[in-house]
């Protein structure tokens, strides 16, 4: 099984700024990894080293074998940067198929290649058409298509649905899972929006200030969080605060308590105490799961405080 | 053979704006140019014309190349626009030499357009065609690299310092060396300034390529561009490395 393995790794920008600090990680192939963290964190650095195009200071970095910059290496990967103006004078079309040439792929096989990257991002309508008059969603689109232009074996995604709407990054997140299920691929994903790629991912790792402050699988992170089930109870609040003081809870308005429960037995246990079937005091009720942002927060410091 | 086709793509990606914009084109490259030939065509008296001639040339040349190779990097380093590029399975040396393709393809027709407007209005005779291209050609390499090692070296955040320093040197190198008047017209300390300008040298090339007089010679002036052509490539090569582009 190759991997991507990262030992210790250091880089700072000029003397003040320390980027990461000893980082260590080992992605397998296959592995879908969303690289979460704040503004700041040392994702993008960590990115923009696996794709060769900044050197680390302490460390060492091996991408199936190959030390990132390596010819060999890049011809792996697929990198979606998060901020790169793009020439935007060429056509979808032409960009794509230069770029394609960069990746070693003969002339003979570029157009097919091209032709197939478009219709699986529904760029053939925008084929001829110059970048600059594209939107910002399809933009990205085409950033995201000559990322995967060549079948690359590693995905280096920087944010790549930052600064989308919803609908648009609905339809990026379906071609790039897509994608990852129809290709061996190694994804590492940096994103902001993990509850939408919370399903398809193996593994998170969180980085706060250059350091990995948590790395596990989804239900860790969740677990990460303290409880199990939020049950929201809308009603007569204080009524019903008498019987639920030996619970978690936190008062949401003057109508809304928030119990935090830890066990389906505890869930059990608040129900039999509300008693839904004959209690006047309770309104409505719901029920719902800790979503990854807020293990995520939790995890970095600022989510609740159970 | 796939290298050769990788700078060609790179030469694509950079250079193919002048075929989308057309008048865009012709306006950055030809119009300045030739604006300038007017004037001077009226100041200058019997003598000097085939000094405009020359001086409109290296000014086209330096000004295009040296301003191009200069935006190109700067762009690339301050944008990130090279991210796409530099992640791929390129070596420097095929980004430095499709970026220089890209130059060339955008020179060499604003120059031939130049000219050919030059031949019809002024005195335009060239009696040594191989040395008229020897001299054009090394001044568009020297302003080439001297373009790059601006965008290189001007400082990665400062975009409009570093195209304000590109457009400043190619403005001195055409206009305060000799190149649209003799070197006679200069008073004596300021000659000797003006050897250390490179498009002095070029002006006296194609000036002696119309077998008009010179008091520098041929083989000094072609010394001279053979060696600071290698010292500036010797210089630009390691500079324009992949990693830590930025």
């Amino acid at each position: 099984m190759r991997e991507i393995r990262i030992v210790d790794l250091w880089k700072s920008y000029g003397n003040q700024i320390v980027a990461l600090k000893g980082v260590t990680l080992n992605i397998n192939e296959g592995e879908f990894v969303i690289i979460a963290g704040p503004n700041g964190a040392g994702k993008t650095t960590m990115l923009r080293i696996l794709s060769g195009e900044i050197s680390y200071d302490r460390g060492s970095v091996e991408v199936y074998g190959y030390e990132p910059g390596n010819l060999n290496c890049k011809k792996l990967l697929g990198v979606m940067p998060q901020e790169a103006q793009l020439h935007e004078y060429l056509s979808v079309y032409e960009y794509l198929y230069y770029l394609s040439i960069l990746k070693d792929i003969p002339k003979s096989d570029a157009k097919r290649e091209i032709k197939r990257i478009m219709e699986t991002f529904q760029l053939e309508e925008y084929r001829n058409k110059k970048i600059a008059e594209l939107s910002g969603g399809y933009k990205k689109r085409v950033l995201l298509a000559q990322a995967l232009v060549g079948n690359p074996q590693i995905l280096l995604l920087d944010e790549p649905t930052v600064g989308l709407d919803p609908t648009m990054r609905v339809k990026m997140w379906n071609l790039l899972l897509k994608y990852f299920k129809t290709q061996r691929v190694t994804i590492l994903l940096s994103t902001h929006y993990l509850d939408e790629v919370r399903e398809n991912a193996n593994r998170v790792v969180v980085l706060n200030k250059g350091k990995v402050v948590f790395e596990g699988s989804v239900g860790k992170l969740l677990a990460h969080v303290g409880y199990k089930y939020r049950f929201i109870i809308r009603g007569r609040i204080h009524e019903l605060k008498k019987n639920l003081k030996d619970f978690m809870f936190n008062l949401e308005d003057d109508e809304t308590i928030a119990l935090y429960i830890r066990s389906i037995e505890e869930l059990k246990q608040v129900m039999e105490l509300i008693d839904l079937s004959n209690n006047t005091n309770v309104y409505e009720v719901f029920l719902d799961r800790p979503t990854v942002d807020e293990a995520y927060l939790s995890v970095i410091g600022n989510g609740h405080s159970l | 053979m796939g290298t050769l086709y990788k700078i060609w793509a790179i030469a694509q990606i950079y250079g193919r704006w002048m075929i989308k914009s057309k008048l865009f084109y012709l306006y950055l490259t030809v119009f300045l140019p030739l604006t300038l030939v007017i004037p001077i065509r009226v100041l200058a008296y019997g003598k000097l014309y085939p000094y405009l001639t020359t001086g409109t040339i290296v000014f086209t040349i330096t000004m295009n190349a040296l301003t191009t190779a200069n935006q190109d990097i700067a762009t690339d380093k301050v944008f990130k626009r090279a991210a796409l590029i530099i992640t791929r399975p390129i070596t420097s040396t095929t980004y430095f030499l499709g970026l220089l393709l890209s130059n060339a393809m955008q020179i060499i027709p604003a120059t031939i357009m130049v000219i050919s407007i030059l031949n019809f209005i002024t005195v335009f005779r060239v009696q040594n065609w191989i040395l008229f291209l020897i001299s054009m050609a090394m001044g568009w390499y020297t302003s080439v690299l001297l373009g790059f090692i601006i965008g290189v070296t001007v400082g990665t955040r400062n975009y409009q310092l570093t195209i304000l320093i590109g457009n400043i040197s190619s403005f001195i190198l055409s206009f305060l060396a000799p190149v649209y008047y003799p070197m006679e017209a200069l008073p004596v300390p300021l000659r000797y300034l003006a050897l250390l300008l490179f498009t002095t040298h070029v002006a006296n090339l194609i000036n002696l390529s119309y077998e008009l007089e010179s008091s520098l010679g041929c083989f000094p002036s072609l010394l001279y561009l053979v060696i600071l052509m290698s010292i500036l490539t010797i210089f630009i090569l390691p500079k324009v490395k992949l990693k830590d582009f930025y």
